[in-house]
């Protein structure tokens, strides 16, 4: 089996561009997430939400509908290439997650059905969620197997998850992945369908929780083979150790409240990793700061970690960065290795008061260092009943 | 090589409800309905259960149930694998309507969360109690071939210990309209040659084709039919002598990727394959496609049916040989709108010594 080594991560959310603003934004005190209206009246959606300052993606990509997708998977690719010291022209598989991925191209692509606009093949193919990935592989000319994941907001933990497996399995020594999603108002108004937007920004964990906030970004890491990574001197942010998956089967939108799935993926990711429940000194969970997200986190833990509960603490950053669906899994865990390698648990600061049905937890309300952290698990719960898992460690911890 | 078994696949298109029809729908040349006016419930789900499913989650329920019954395996160690390419797309434009016409706090959350990629994957975790792990793995017309793929390193790395792996497609009328307005596919009656120049391939159809997939000795002793499946990762790099060629080509974006690949793979087979394509049969499936070719391939070497032949392009033509008595071993090709091919191989089991 393979050691199987984080060499590289690129990250772009409406907290900035690269590793260093995402670590600043863990230490931030406010959210950079802005209230925003979808739609015209007289039915606006309004809400926050995490958008991509247009700095970074320039408003004109809209114009085609498909780009700001393309444009976050680059932002992402390009980063992690960098960050790992690789350049484009790379024999590396690719393997991200996207939930809807370029619904803004299927808005566009209907709304031009609608107008009895004739829809071209270029719109047809941009609709698809694969369009991205393989045009931005092309772009890069990155040499391998390139696939998309779409399982929901678990899209992303799953890809990384199948990737470290690949590596581990010793099928390949190279995979980029990650997940990418652009905020769309298709989505937007999915989830306002459900009832599930916050009316602020969003509390993970809170007794006020209400909702979630809907948000964008593109987060990529470059994961190789220690012998591949050794043999060109790359330095390890952090090494992947486990995995878990699991389909819970209980409901299309609504996670378990007693964490089945959850659960069965966080000891699996354990059991691969050879470690045990008190070997985790961080959670870093989906955190959606929806009532039935929450809870059947919460339930998951609390059947993992049993009375060491609060010894782990848990954070969640969607307050930071909103939802980013097909990206949140990738997201979580970039912001997971920074914690990993600063010795440092970000704050939820939106928790004010934790629920109290949620006993035992240590949500992390306020910043603390945590210079001893060797070991942090990173969850992710998607529709369709995905839940993932997975474990990240510092290089020097094994 | 990283090698699987593959079960008898499940299957549901217009006028085909298993292996069977499939074979009397390619036997008898007579063109197949687009689309599917209602889908049929497998035994032991109501058609309540249904309803408000989309006709592509009710599709890929029919074969996903056919693929699972000669697994007979735990749901606690079964995965799941679906492949889809433009997904829920009735849905997914009744909720643009609804956007549109009624605003956003009139739309139906069933149409969202029965529109999402996922909710097929869902579903089929939800009906068959199928709780390991899965993924929906998205892609265009050789999305099927990477869900193979997906579910032999599933397998092979000893995740799952068996899943099913399979895709679906929903008649689209809009995909249909596209495709034609770009010449992809012929205005009248379906062609009959996978023809690049001719501009005349065949319309969207809809469909799904699972599979059952478990390690290669889990039914050496048992009395379940199998094949070997190896997923080939580089196609221009082989070489195995084959006794059938499958191929998805038939007119669409992906022909010209596709027949290049072909030519080359013959002009290096020591003797001619036999070659067949499966377009004429199901119509363009995309995400299902190359599963189609797969399962004729199976039941080729399986069963050893001899599906009927079809005209073939004349810059292939003389590169292809007959049907072959005994067929034990099949590549399928499958190409895709971006530039890539991928590719399957199938083997007897008795051939590899299982």
């Amino acid at each position: 089996m393979s050691e199987v080594w984080v060499t590289g991560m690129g990250v772009v959310s409406a907290a900035g561009y690269g590793p260093a603003a995402h670590s600043h934004a863990l230490r931030a005190a406010e959210t950079p997430m802005r209230e925003t209206s979808f739609f015209e009246n007289p039915s606006p959606v309004t809400c926050f939400a995490g958008i991509v300052p247009p700095t970074i993606i320039h408003p004109r990509f809209d114009r085609l509908g498909a780009d700001r997708a393309n444009r976050l998977l680059e932002c992402a690719v390009s980063g992690a290439l960098k960050d790992s010291g690789l350049t484009s022209n790379v024999r590396a598989d690719m393997l991200f997650g996207a939930t809807l991925g370029n619904m803004n191209a299927g808005t566009r692509y209907y709304r031009a059905l609608r107008a009895n606009e004739r829809p071209s093949t270029r719109m047809l193919t941009y609709f698809a969620p694969a369009a991205p990935l393989k045009r931005i592989a092309q772009k890069q000319s990155i040499i391998g197997v390139h696939r998309t994941i779409s399982s929901a907001c678990a899209s992303s933990a799953i890809a990384l998850g199948r990737a470290f497996r690949r590596i581990r399995a010793g099928a390949c020594d190279r995979v980029i992945a990650g997940g990418f999603d652009p905020l769309c108002p298709f989505v937007v108004a999915g989830f306002n369908s459900l009832r599930l937007l916050a009316s602020g920004v969003c509390r993970p964990f809170d007794e006020q929780r209400d909702g979630l906030c809907p948000g964008e970004g593109g987060a990529a890491l470059v994961l190789e083979s220690a012998r591949s990574a050794a043999g060109r001197a790359a330095r390890a942010r952090a090494v992947i150790t486990g995995f878990g998956e699991a389909l819970e089967g209980y409901h299309y939108t609504r996670s378990h409240p007693e964490g089945e799935g959850l659960v069965r993926a966080m000891s699996q990711a354990l059991e691969q990793a050879m470690l045990k429940p008190h070997d985790i000194d961080h959670v870093h969970v989906h955190g959606t700061a929806t009532n039935a997200n929450d809870q059947s986190e919460y339930a998951a833990c609390k059947r993992l970690f049993g009375e060491r509960l609060s010894a782990a603490p848990v954070t969640s950053t969607k307050w930071i960065t909103g939802h980013t669906f097909g990206a949140a899994g990738a997201l979580s865990s970039c912001f997971a290795i920074l914690a990993l390698q600063e010795g440092f648990c970000a704050p939820v600061r939106t928790c004010r008061k934790p629920d109290p049905a949620f006993a035992g937890i240590s949500i992390c309300q306020k910043a603390c260092r945590m210079p001893r952290m060797r070991r942090v698990m990173v969850t992710a719960l998607g529709f369709g009943g995905e839940a993932a898992a997975l474990i990240f460690e510092k290089p020097e911890a094994r | 090589m990283r090698s699987v078994a593959l079960t008898r696949p499940g299957m549901l298109a217009p006028g085909i409800a298993g292996l069977a029809d499939f074979q009397q729908a390619a036997g008898s040349g007579a063109a197949l309905e687009q689309s599917m006016h209602e889908y049929p419930a497998p035994s032991g789900i109501s058609s309540r259960q249904l309803r408000r499913l989309s006709p592509l989650t009710r599709s890929a329920i029919w074969a996903a149930h056919g693929a699972l019954q000669p697994l007979s395996q735990s749901g606690d160690t079964c995965g799941v694998l679906a492949g889809l390419t433009h997904g829920a797309t009735g849905y997914l434009r009744e909720f643009h309507d609804y956007l549109i016409d009624c605003g956003p706090e009139n739309v139906s959350p069933n149409l969202f969360s029965n529109g999402v990629t996922n909710a097929t994957l869902g579903a089929l975790s939800a009906l068959f109690g199928l709780h390991r792990g899965g993924a929906t793995v998205v892609g265009f017309e050789a999305c099927g071939l990477d869900v193979l793929a997906e579910a032999t390193d599933s397998i092979t790395f000893g995740d799952y210990s068996a899943c099913i792996a399979g895709a679906a497609e929903e008649y689209s009328p809009l995909v249909e309209s596209v495709y034609r307005q770009s010449g992809w596919c012929a205005s009248a009656a379906p062609g009959k040659l996978p023809a690049p120049g001719h501009r005349a391939g065949f319309g969207a159809g809809e469909g799904s084709v699972f599979f059952g997939v478990t390690p290669v000795g889990k039914f050496t002793n048992a009395h379940v039919p199998f094949c070997l499946y190896t997923p080939i990762d580089d196609l221009f790099a082989f070489e195995k002598p084959v006794d059938l060629i499958v191929s998805g080509a038939a007119g669409g974006p992906q022909d010209r990727f596709e027949l290049e690949a072909l030519s080359r793979i013959l002009a290096v087979q020591p003797s001619p394959p036999a070659l067949r394509f499966t377009k004429q049969i199901v119509r363009e499936t995309f995400a299902p496609g190359a599963l189609w070719s797969v399962a004729l391939a199976w039941d080729t070497i399986v069963n050893q049916v001899a599906y009927p032949s079809f005209p073939i392009h004349e810059n292939i033509h003389h590169l292809c040989g007959n049907h072959k008595p005994i067929v034990q071993s099949a590549l399928v090709i499958a190409g895709s709108r971006e530039g890539t091919v991928a590719g399957g191989y199938l083997q007897a089991a008795e051939q590899a010594g299982v």
